[in-house]
């Protein structure tokens, strides 16, 4: 036969990893829940009884959202560590992690997703400051 | 996306379960809040991730169901635009799957809704 031993070995590797990934799924329980990744699922055409694929699609997710969440945590964290010095005293007590567009939008361009932060939304006590002043 | 006091959206009940995962992952990772829009704008964001994968599996089969490898090739489509941030999209997936020490449950139990 034309294939060679190692591709052979190589490609019954990844079935058998294959195989067990989608084995284990049946004693998984994403924290995306079942229902919700049958209800999107099923919205979008995509018809398969077979639970192991509906959680084979939320650890997708899943992976995904974590992997942009991590990315926000680093940008949130750049953000904090910029603060002035003599002001960090001030804000001892605003250490907190808090995601916000900022770090969303930075994280998210990376994977090819342009998200923008609405305008005149009043979700942060600065809205309707000057620039200048925000930082305060 | 919150409506208070608005009337109904046929997806409400849908992106509240997602807003509620997405906060519990961030959870996970460290943060301790989130402004409510980018909660909101998260939760969009993953309901359309769930949606394009969909989709795009459905396209590549040719039979009524989707099988695994529909399944799998839609994800490695959405991962092309970072062709060369990662190889083998299902490799990454299993990796991502047993690194999950802390496996998080969804926190409450929900039913099966329709699809309007």
């Amino acid at each position: 036969m034309n294939q060679n031993p190692q591709s052979s070995d190589g490609r019954n590797d990844d079935d058998s990893a294959l195989s067990d990934f989608l084995a284990s799924l049946m004693d998984y329980t994403p924290t995306i829940p079942d229902e919700l990744v049958e209800h999107y699922l099923a919205k979008s055409g995509f018809q398969c009884p077979d639970v192991r694929l509906t959680r084979l699609v939320a650890v997708a997710t899943q992976k995904f959202v974590a992997e942009v969440a991590g990315d926000a945590l680093q940008h949130c964290k750049a953000r904090q560590a910029t603060i002035p010095k003599d002001k960090r005293d001030k804000q001892q007590k605003d250490k907190r992690l808090v995601l916000t567009m900022e770090d969303l939008s930075k994280a998210l361009r990376e994977y090819g997703v342009n998200l923008r932060h609405q305008e005149y939304f009043a979700d942060s006590p600065s809205t309707g400051m000057d620039p200048a002043t925000r930082e305060e | 996306m919150t409506n208070d006091g608005a009337r109904f959206v046929p997806d409400d009940f849908g992106h509240a379960a997602a807003r509620l995962a997405v906060a519990q992952l961030c959870d996970a990772t460290e943060f301790h809040g989130a402004t409510a829009s980018a909660l909101d704008a998260f939760a969009d964001v993953a309901v359309r991730d769930l949606l394009d994968l969909g989709r795009i599996a459905e396209s590549h089969a040719d039979r009524t169901q989707c099988t695994v490898f529909d399944t799998i090739r839609s994800m490695e489509d959405l991962e092309a635009p970072r062709a060369f941030a990662s190889a083998g999209g299902i490799r990454e997936i299993i990796n991502f799957f047993e690194s999950a020490a802390d496996k998080i449950s969804f926190a409450q139990p929900i039913s099966n809704f329709w699809v309007v």
